[in-house]
């Protein structure tokens, strides 16, 4: 519980920034070069007893002698043909949209682009319901509030700004800023309650920030690269979210101690999205590497990896069908891949998009997914 | 990336047979048709269908692999336009910015040459005159770079100088220096960097798998998976898209009534919603509709800290002792079932919490062992209960839509206690509305519910 003191280079900037000079002033070293060298050698005892630990627990999985999850869906019918096809387009953007994110009326839709624009969009009308401009440009990321009465968008300023719908007034002026980390903002959602932000960066640490005052009210250190994406369980009693970015790794939060609980390995490269499993148990994440990933929760390890010879590029978003037996993949390649989660099959591809999709999403109740493209559009697909 | 592109590149090079192709009346040498392009790729990228590895082709194209000799058609078909694999020189890979001057030498190479071949464009004058006034500096530079390349470009053979013409030209075509093309990084992936982890983060890991080693936390997998087949298996027929909803999915037909039908301030709920409700505990929690639960306290108790842990800042103080007073200290109220242990944690952690966050979730251990205890007790309890079986019914009986089902369990809480706070705020009209009361089952009335009697 106790808010340990990091090294306060790594430290996003806080409106309560008075608490780093009491953090700092303890570890005065004698000598610099001494603790440099007396620091070097400790990391690399460290990493040879990580080492060791993380090979004894691979022996102790490959006790339990598993069968992988195809095998025990083998029972299951093969997925029908789906029929999904693309049933709306937006488009309205003049750049690269990068984000996108569902109310939970399930036909809003707020989106974002790479030239500053962050438009809602009642996806079912395909009607423009307001447009903002944000003075920054790649507004990396953006969120609709369980409300549906607040949204938060931001990207290369580094901040996460909160703006109030309304057509009364103009919006924009309401705008406020919540969150700001060291560097850009890439990923934010809002925390089950319109009080709670939970941002992730470049910076290499996620914080969750109380919306209303803009203070930070916990932060999470321990990824050693940029965060790229976070998400949190549907349906759960809320003290876990998943934040994976570039150093590949995925990693368990336990929000109240700020505490890392469990981390994932697996994939090669920059890992660009993270989604739960609707059971909360599970994980898929998507990544440079081309392949997907099923992360179990309980069974601590991998469980799935989604891949084919013929897919070079990489996965931009996941998103699960409501049962969690689909899964949708957004592809670098413009192309949306239907998984069987379960038997970890191919079972088709949607064509459409003209450029790499950068953000996928199912609607809140299932009956549709979006996804959005450098194309400069966003489609809606049932 | 580009290094797997490569490598399949490489293996179409190595399949590919080029020849000379008749297009119209010109003779075009070291090309492949459409057909002839989807076809190699089927047989060396391991693709599907036709479908993808045109597909596939086409996004090569846009990424200056492949390009389409006679036109800048950038989507490929299985049909007779000419393609032409670019020269591995020229592969994004090989060639990862491309700057001015080079840009500037290849316009000039164009100048000196025949006119009528290799006459500029009217877009490209237009760059040509613009980097000649912004590199004036070096220009003379430039133009004896692209004297020089010409003079050993004549040394070669008419038809090699026709592909490699060509070539460029696709190059440039594409990589023009500040044109956008599809090999433009997401700012975040030009902006990224990975730090060395330091003694702080190697102590966290290492504790972490000490904690798991110790521990054992996992399952199984096969019990993971098992677990997770038949969880994904039960509600495969809640998933749209695997089973059609009903009345029918809105995206697909305009009619927005499951939508209507689903809201919470509906009458009756739908019944594949309440059937959900029998599934878990967690899909009735999220369901407002649990506030009027019968074993109040504990329900209560638990949404009350779920708020707690959701409100601003500012709130909290004057919630954590609101919760304190009523459910937890001594003569609260609403005493919930907590054992002493328990509760002497939850009050050790109410005094030690400094921080927001702290405070935020300082009723964590009473909240836990509350939810296992309504997991495990009340919420069976409920799934056999006659209220969800009235429910249920009353859903099933879609025609009656007039029931007020929400109604009805509200106030059969009512009698046992003070309602919360939640309660519906539209409850005038939905008596309105239920005016057409249907006769409610007899069992459903307060004194039979099956509250406490259901002891073991």
């Amino acid at each position: 519980m106790s808010d340990q003191p990091g090294t306060s280079k790594d430290k996003p900037s806080t409106s309560s920034a008075h608490q780093m000079p009491e953090n700092a002033a303890p570890q005065q070293p004698p000598s610099a070069a001494d603790a440099a060298t007396r620091q070097a050698d400790q990391i690399e005892i460290l990493a040879r007893e990580a080492e060791e630990l993380r090979k004894k627990l691979d022996q102790e999985r490959q006790k339990l002698n598993d069968i992988p999850i195809q095998q025990a869906a083998e029972r299951l019918d093969p997925l029908p043909n789906l029929g999904i096809k693309q049933r709306r387009i937006l488009k309205g953007h003049a750049g690269k949209v990068l984000c996108m994110d569902w109310s939970q009326d399930k036909r809003h839709i707020v989106s974002s682009s790479q030239d500053g624009k962050v438009i809602v969009w009642d996806a079912f009308t395909t009607n423009k319901e307001h447009a903002l401009t944000m003075p920054t440009t790649w507004v990396m990321a953006c969120a609709y509030s369980p409300s549906s009465q607040l949204i938060a968008c931001g990207g290369l300023d580094n901040k996460c700004c909160v703006v109030p719908l309304s057509f009364e007034e103009d919006i924009i002026q309401k705008k406020r800023n919540v969150a700001t980390h060291t560097s850009y903002m890439s990923c934010c959602m809002f925390l089950r309650s319109d009080n709670l932000l939970l941002t992730g960066s470049g910076d290499s640490t996620c914080a969750i920030w109380d919306v209303e005052s803009g203070q930070m009210i916990q932060n999470f250190h321990g990824h050693t690269g940029d965060v790229f994406a976070i998400d949190m369980p549907k349906s759960d009693t809320g003290n876990t979210f998943i934040s994976a970015g570039a150093d590949k790794h995925s990693l368990v939060w336990d929000i109240r101690t700020g505490q890392c609980v469990q981390s994932f390995e697996g994939h090669e490269a920059d890992i660009n999205t993270v989604r739960f499993h609707p059971n909360g148990d599970a994980f898929a994440t998507g990544s440079d590497d081309a392949t997907c990933r099923l992360f179990d929760l309980r069974a601590d390890r991998q469980v799935c990896v989604y891949e084919k010879e013929s897919i070079l590029f990489p996965v931009n978003g996941v998103d699960f069908s409501l049962s969690g037996r689909i899964l949708f993949a957004g592809y670098g390649d413009y192309r949306v891949g239907v998984w069987d989660s379960l038997k970890c099959t191919r079972h088709s591809v949607l064509y459409g998009h003209e450029n790499r999709i950068s953000s996928l999403r199912t609607s809140p109740d299932g009956t549709a997914i979006c996804s959005a493209s450098w194309d400069c559009t966003i489609r809606i697909w049932a | 990336m580009h290094f797997k592109l490569d490598a399949l590149m490489r293996r179409l090079l190595e399949g590919v047979q080029l020849k000379s192709h008749k297009y119209f009346r010109i003779t075009v040498p070291q090309a492949l048709t459409g057909t002839q392009l989807v076809s190699l790729l089927m047989d060396k990228g391991h693709f599907d269908d036709d479908t993808e590895a045109a597909h596939m082709a086409s996004v090569l194209i846009s990424y200056g692999y492949l390009f389409n000799v006679m036109e800048e058609n950038p989507v490929v078909k299985d049909d007779n336009s000419l393609y032409r694999i670019q020269r591995p020189y020229f592969w994004p890979s090989h060639c990862v910015v491309t700057d001015n001057v080079e840009y500037a030498i290849y316009l000039n190479k164009r100048l000196l040459r025949n006119e009528e071949k290799h006459g500029l464009e009217p877009e490209e004058v237009e760059h040509f005159n613009r980097l000649a006034e912004l590199l004036a500096h070096m220009w003379q530079f430039i133009t004896q770079q692209a004297e020089m390349q010409l003079k050993y470009q004549k040394e070669k053979k008419k038809q090699d100088k026709v592909v490699f013409d060509s070539e460029e030209r696709a190059f440039w075509r594409l990589r023009k220096p500040g044109v956008q093309n599809a090999l433009e990084q997401h700012v975040q992936k030009t902006e990224r960097k990975i730090r060395k982890a330091n003694t702080k983060d190697y102590r966290s890991l290492v504790d972490r798998l000490k904690f798991s080693l110790k521990t054992k936390p996992w399952l199984k997998a096969l019990k993971a998976s098992d677990t997770m087949v038949s969880w994904v298996e039960q509600r495969s027929d809640y998933d749209p898209f695997l089973t059609q909803p009903h009345p029918s999915n809105p995206w697909l037909t305009d009619d927005t009534t499951l939508w209507t039908l689903n809201t919470d301030t509906v009458e009756v709920p739908t019944e594949r919603r309440v059937k959900r409700w029998g599934l878990s505990i967690q899909e009735l929690v999220l369901e407002t509709f649990l506030e009027s639960e019968f074993s109040s306290e504990n329900i209560r108790f638990w949404i009350a800290v779920q708020d707690l842990k959701a409100s601003p800042n500012e709130q909290i103080e004057s919630k954590m002792e609101r919760i304190y007073d009523e459910f937890l200290g001594p003569g609260a109220p609403a005493q919930v079932n907590v054992d002493s242990r328990t509760l002497e944690q939850t009050i050790d952690c109410i005094k030690n919490a400094d921080t927001p966050a702290a405070r935020r979730h300082a009723f964590s251990n009473s909240e836990e062992h509350v939810f296992t205890l309504m997991a495990k007790d009340s919420y069976p309890r409920f799934v056999k209960s006659q209220i969800y079986k009235g429910v249920l019914s009353a859903a099933q009986q879609q025609g009656n839509k007039r029931l007020g089902w929400r109604n009805f369990v509200f106030n059969m809480g009512a009698t046992k206690k003070p309602l919360g706070s939640k309660q519906p705020k539209s409850q005038a009209n939905r008596d309105e509305s239920g005016s057409s009361n249907q006769p409610l089952p007899k069992q459903l009335s307060s004194d039979s519910l099956p509250v406490r009697p259901h002891v073991k």
